[in-house]
């Protein structure tokens, strides 16, 4: 699979973005639309990652097509990090099915309350009754591995309003490449149960990116770290077999971007001054249990 | 379309129920799921990646409800992905899993729908903020409200009557007493229909789905690996459209009304192009629509391209989409019938594969090789188009 980055946009993460969520949304997607040098009429398809309760309303994106350039286009809407989007719209260029489209995403935490939201994870019969912090779950998870009390330290993971978006197309002469994306990853781990490391995810996305980019760890250049907020840039960097000092985090590292998280980050890839390989990886859900990966030539 | 096709090897439904309270979430994922392994002949080993539709998760209750049922579908380990979008979740669904496949990314990718609304206190509530909410929440249109006013342009635009609504009704209630995993299974007469209770003039009880809960899943590959399968479905069209979200920036213009959904036409034309079909009303020969309303299913007649402009009717008339008709509408009895919304749109994928495999038992329409599933999100928004064939179609 090879297919082209033309252009990006961010609206860096902050507390409280003074726009309505349409008008982020927007900002966003005609920013990329403006890198790529491209118009919504050279697009075919907009796949978005956002979550409803964030958002605060089922079905979100129902009032979203206008910013979100799906009128009259191919519409699809994933709830996982933003990583997951982007590989449906890779899916789509690849598949022949279209040759432009936009993958975007938003979180805006200002509207909503996120100490709310998260325990809604926990399974509701046994778990959610027991009113456990989700930041207890990744402790419990590390205890249960290592056989040890484990306590993790109780960081304040800020909420955010953010908005992101990338024009992905064909990699053909007739659209302008900021970098070529080459391969993807995915993988998922147990819900709440012990039995594997942590991170576990985290590595099979990476190596199964770098596996479908016919790439090895070595040649990899920058390692971007998307949400992975409570884990050590060290332990992330032996889970996925590169070293330490070419880990790269956001200087917004304890923002809750939801699931902008990693394309932000491929944002934050393609915005370096470095060309070269970079591998992008995110992990989700109560014990990062979600993970996905992308391999990023940089132009 | 691309160099590979997508093939449906096998699909599983629960049965569904207004509650499903013999069973938790995950046991109702499980049921389906085991039913598609079984029917695909496909080990959870030989699942490379796992597209989950749910949606909206507040109808669970849980957030990221693909976590909680991994363990049910086998998902630890594998790629996940969850899809969202609305009513027409699992029909996106099935599109994602053809094109991961199509691309190359995953080979055998399996697709599992969920809904539960029962675990919903109020599922209005909950509609409710689908809407806009600084100009529209506050005036409490609803799904059957918002269908309503479509039924009203529908019978000022082409001519809708009680008996033509009346008449669907009756032929998908008919339709569902052959399929065992129907939610409704009533006898049901015309005349029962336009004495039901008024609802939102002029839809009536009758006129409209239930809330169901209930599960779906469908295991797909690529064409090439179903080649040396028992049974499959080709994926030889797809089409996905949405349209802009105020209902009044649809009433008319010059290319469309209000009563015929666009949406649903150009994700049909999209479909319809990748299969080369250039004449549906001769070429298909059965559609499962996702109709969660009587009227919308006459609408759909005319976007499917089934019906010059302002005829939709006449295929009411002359009873062209009964069973015995030349164009047979949702013989399993259709979304009118059960509708777990998320995973109504798989339900419908699922069933078309079932007709071009013969696989349908007693609601199998006779020598179906050419199929179309549809879903439908939002107030009649967006849409998804699928056309299935027999194998050596």
């Amino acid at each position: 699979m090879h297919v082209n980055i033309a252009g990006s946009s961010s609206l860096a993460p902050r507390p409280d973005i003074p726009m309505a969520l349409d008008e982020m949304i927007y900002t966003a997607t005609s920013h990329a639309l403006a890198d790529a040098g491209l118009s919504i009429n050279d697009i075919s398809g907009s796949f978005m990652a956002a979550s409803d309760l964030y958002d605060g309303r089922a079905i979100s994106t129902m009032t979203l097509t206008g910013s979100t350039g799906s009128f009259h286009k191919n519409e699809m809407r994933v709830c996982n990090d933003s990583l997951a989007a982007l590989m449906l719209a890779a899916a789509e260029i690849a598949a022949g099915a279209a040759e432009a489209v936009i993958v975007c995403t938003w979180s805006k935490l200002s509207d909503a309350h996120r100490d709310s939201i998260l325990p809604l994870a926990l399974e509701p019969v046994y778990t959610r009754g027991l009113n456990f912090h989700p930041g207890a779950i990744l402790s419990l998870r590390t205890s249960g591995e290592t056989g040890q009390l484990t306590t993790v330290q109780p960081t304040r993971i800020e909420p955010c309003d953010v908005a992101a978006a990338l024009i992905v197309t064909a990699p053909v002469a007739a659209y302008r490449a900021r970098g070529s994306l080459i391969g993807l990853g995915a993988a998922t781990g147990r819900y709440l149960h012990p039995g594997e490391p942590v991170l576990a995810p985290v590595s099979r996305a990476a190596s199964s990116a770098l596996k479908a980019a016919g790439r090895s760890p070595t040649e990899v250049s920058r390692l971007h770290l998307a949400g992975l907020h409570q884990i050590s840039d060290a332990e992330i960097a032996a889970a996925v077999g590169i070293p330490e000092d070419q880990t790269i985090r956001p200087e917004w590292r304890w923002a809750d971007q939801g699931y902008a998280a990693g394309l932000n980050a491929v944002h934050g890839a393609l915005m370096g001054e470095d060309s070269g390989l970079a591998l992008v990886v995110s992990g989700g859900g109560l014990a990062l249990e979600a993970a996905y990966a992308a391999v990023v030539e940089i132009a | 379309m691309s160099i590979q096709q997508a093939a449906v090897l096998g699909f599983g439904q629960t049965r569904y129920k207004t509650s499903r309270i013999d069973v938790g979430t995950p046991e109702l994922v499980y049921e389906a799921v085991s039913r598609a392994l079984a029917d695909a002949d496909v080990e959870l080993g030989e699942i490379d990646a796992v597209v989950f539709a749910s949606a909206p998760e507040v109808f669970e209750g849980v957030y990221e409800p693909e976590h909680w049922c991994i363990d049910a579908f086998g998902g630890v380990g594998k790629p996940l992905l969850r899809v969202h979008t609305g009513g027409a979740t699992g029909g996106s669904a099935a599109l994602a899993a053809a094109r991961l496949i199509t691309a190359g990314i995953y080979d055998t990718v399996l697709v599992v729908g969920l809904q539960r609304t029962s675990e919903t206190a109020d599922a209005q509530a909950v509609f409710t903020t689908i809407f806009d909410p600084i100009y529209e929440q506050h005036v409490q249109l609803n799904v059957i409200t918002g269908i309503a006013l479509v039924a009203s342009r529908q019978m000022e635009f082409f001519g809708l009557t009680e008996d033509h609504m009346a008449w669907v009704s009756a032929k998908n209630f008919a339709n569902a007493r052959r399929n065992p995993f129907a939610h409704l299974q009533l006898d049901v007469t015309e005349q029962d229909v336009k004495e039901s209770r008024s609802l939102a003039h002029p839809l009536r009880l009758l006129h409209c789905c239930p809330r169901s809960d209930g599960a779906a899943a469908v295991v797909m590959t690529s064409s090439e690996k179903a080649r040396h399968r028992s049974h499959a479905a080709i994926v030889k069209g797809l089409g996905c459209a949405a349209d802009v979200y105020r209902i009044g920036d649809r009433i008319h213009d010059d290319e469309s009304d209000f009563a015929i959904p666009r949406a649903l036409a150009w994700a049909a034309a999209e479909a319809y192009k990748d299969a080369g079909i250039t004449n549906p009303r001769s070429e298909l020969d059965v559609v499962e629509v996702y109709a969660p309303f009587a009227n919308l299913e006459i609408a759909y007649y005319e976007s499917l391209g089934l019906a010059p402009r302002g005829r939709g009717i006449e295929l009411v008339e002359t009873g062209a989409t009964a069973m015995d008709g030349d164009i047979p509408f949702v013989p399993s009895g259709g979304c009118m019938a059960s509708n777990p919304i998320g995973a109504t749109g798989l339900v419908r994928f699922g069933e078309a594969a079932l007709q071009v495999m013969g696989r349908a038992g007693d609601h199998q329409v006779d020598g179906a090789r050419l199929a179309l599933a549809t879903a439908c999100g939002g107030i009649d928004q967006f849409y998804t188009a699928a056309v299935l064939a027999a194998r050596s179609s």
